[in-house]
């Protein structure tokens, strides 16, 4: 039981530190992408724990989804940062401003 | 026995997807404008036949098929047939709009399919495997449809927050999904898990962090209030017809869902977490109304406005009783009409005015009479004004929220709804008010590159489609208010979600 808390708490690390990349390191975003991946995987490890300590088949299915949705979710990044660098020129955050209220 | 007639719609949407990729493979025509024709007609012919299989299997007694992953019952199929109307709607507004900025519309169809199918397969998804692709299929054909204008910077900039902010999004949903797995017990089922979070409420703490996630993920979907911040860039950004799906088919999804895991799933937090989604309902009345009033871009101030609108709706879902869902399902589905209407008239004022700007609608009433009719007509109603549509269900919802004695939500309901009057008259009394400014015509904005296109416009001033798409809208708009009642009555009879078996 302590064993799994502590597998536990190392995915819900893998996912804060995701999450401090998106939204406090505000500079590149490559490194937001690949924030997110790190999110995906927090959750894949959290699957995987749960899925071994239950005993359940399920949880590994539902993890090679999730590896699956994550190739699709950065090649779908990677192919919009391309479009957009070749008109913008830099795909540094602070130059994502043209919209504003 | 295998059953595959549940989903048969699905299934229809699926083989005109891959006809339009086909056709658009074989595509012969050389000029560019003219292309897309074929794909509109398979695309919209596919989105009708899977309207007409919902409506056959609506009166079906609910069911389980795919081992337990896909749900079939009568508010599951209410909101696939909105998101099949929605997309329907939507089909018919992208063509004149692409053609006229010089991007073929045959990849459009494309991704407004395969996110009808994602929507679809989630309103109806019973498995946390399932709700998840489905849930991603939806988002990640959405950030293409954001982007779709390859060389508009504007579109590209809103896809790539829309991309960031929603994957962040999702991801969260995905590591709630991960926990309930765990807290249900090792099961997927949504049944299964609502029964082992009742059975074994010992760690409540660890089911409320599943439930805040698994809500923040949806509310990002929804652009509810506290996580509203990427809707007005993304639709200002994004072409318009992109706009509309996002802020109809989208959201309906996402309501889906929502309701289907709060009553199914988080049943043993209730009633608390019925009060926070309240609470989000408020913040996005409030937040939406009193924003959209300072937006001076046509475009944001229906984003701020669809912010509103979604407090609505999710004070609906927060109802315990079957008042609130028949009153979700009546005000979705008119909502559909009216905001697609309005963005069906945005969309022909900017191609031929060439601005989205509200103060460029200046006198717009005495050359443009019919257009104008037509967008004050679903304004109206969104801002819920007697004899039109838009009243009946918003009264439905409010008379719903007061039964099921959530007072407060309801005054605050009521107040912002009379706020809401105030910016959709504001754009009504630019247009049929101001004197006409003279502005630039579409010629004269039309890049040069474009001149083909342009040359091709002077002949059809008005799109023939998007035309008929706005009649379609202004006259639901106008006269489902007479058949109201019946319209009630069948919306009454829908049965709650697949629960039963524990």
């Amino acid at each position: 039981m302590i064993q799994e808390v502590k597998y536990l708490t190392v995915s819900m690390i893998l996912f804060l530190l995701g999450i401090w990349g998106i939204f406090l390191n505000r500079k590149n975003i490559i490194i937001m992408l690949m924030s997110i991946e790190l999110m995906l995987l927090a959750v894949n490890l959290n699957l995987l724990v749960f899925s071994v300590c239950l005993d359940d088949m399920m949880g590994q299915i539902f993890a090679l989804l999730v590896l699956t949705v994550a190739a699709a979710e950065s090649a779908i990044g990677l192919a919009i940062l391309v479009v957009y660098y070749r008109i913008r020129g830099t795909i540094a955050v602070e130059f994502i401003h043209l919209m504003k209220g | 026995m295998l059953q595959f007639a549940p989903i048969v719609p699905e299934a229809i949407l699926t083989i005109s997807l891959i006809c339009v990729c086909f056709a658009d493979l074989f595509q012969t025509k050389k000029v560019f404008y003219k292309k897309g024709w074929e794909t509109i007609w398979i695309a919209a012919l596919g989105l009708l036949l899977s309207i007409i299989a919902l409506v056959w299997r609506l009166p079906q007694p609910p069911s389980l098929i795919l081992g337990g992953a896909f749900a079939e019952d009568s508010l599951g199929i209410a909101f696939r047939l909105i998101i099949a109307m929605g997309s329907f709607i939507c089909i018919f507004l992208c063509l004149d709009y692409f053609q006229m900025g010089g991007t073929p519309a045959a990849e459009f169809t494309i991704f407004v399919l395969a996110s009808t199918i994602g929507g679809m397969l989630l309103s109806g998804s019973n498995d946390l495997v399932l709700a998840f692709v489905a849930f991603e299929c939806l988002s990640l054909n959405s950030y293409l449809l954001a982007g779709y204008t390859r060389k508009d910077l504007r579109s590209q900039e809103s896809a790539a927050k829309y991309l960031i902010l929603g994957s962040a999004s999702s991801c969260a949903l995905a590591y709630g999904f991960s926990w309930l797995y765990g807290l249900g017990g090792g099961s997927t089922s949504f049944q299964e898990i609502g029964f082992a979070l009742n059975q074994y409420p010992s760690v409540p703490f660890a089911t409320w962090i599943a439930f805040l996630l698994v809500f923040f993920g949806i509310g990002f979907k929804l652009s509810a209030a506290p996580f509203h911040q990427w809707a007005p860039d993304v639709y200002e950004g994004s072409p318009t017809p992109s706009a509309a799906f996002l802020s109809v088919s989208s959201k309906a999804a996402g309501l889906a869902i929502a309701a289907r895991l709060l009553w199914v799933v988080f049943s043993s937090l209730q009633p608390q977490a019925g009060q926070i989604v309240q609470l989000l309902a408020i913040l996005s009345m409030l937040v939406g109304n009193l924003i959209a009033a300072s937006q001076s871009h046509m475009k944001r101030m229906l984003a701020y406005s669809s912010i509103g609108q979604i407090g609505y709706l999710l004070l609906a879902l927060s109802l315990e009783h079957g008042q609130g869902q028949s009153s979700l399902m009546l005000y979705l589905g008119t909502y559909v009409f009216m905001n697609m209407g309005a963005f069906a008239c945005t969309i022909l004022l900017s191609l031929q005015i060439g601005t989205d700007s509200i103060r460029s609608y200046a006198g717009l009433f005495q050359t443009k009479p019919w257009i104008c009719g037509c967008l004050s007509l679903c304004l109206l109603s969104l801002a819920g004004l007697p004899p039109l549509v838009g009243f009946f269900g918003k009264t439905y919802l409010f008379w719903a929220a007061w039964q099921g004695q959530l007072y407060i939500p309801t005054i605050i309901g009521v107040f912002t709804s009379a706020l809401s009057l105030y910016y959709y008259l504001r754009v009504i009394r630019i247009m049929f008010t101001r004197e006409a400014k003279g502005t630039l015509s579409w010629q004269q904005i039309a890049l040069p590159a474009h001149k083909e296109i342009s040359f091709s416009l002077e002949k059809k001033d008005t799109p023939p489609l998007l035309t008929l798409t706005l009649v379609l809208c202004a006259s639901t708009v106008s006269l489902f208010s007479f058949v109201i009642g019946p319209l009630t009555s069948i919306v009454n009879d829908l049965s709650f979600f697949y629960n039963d078996g524990f």
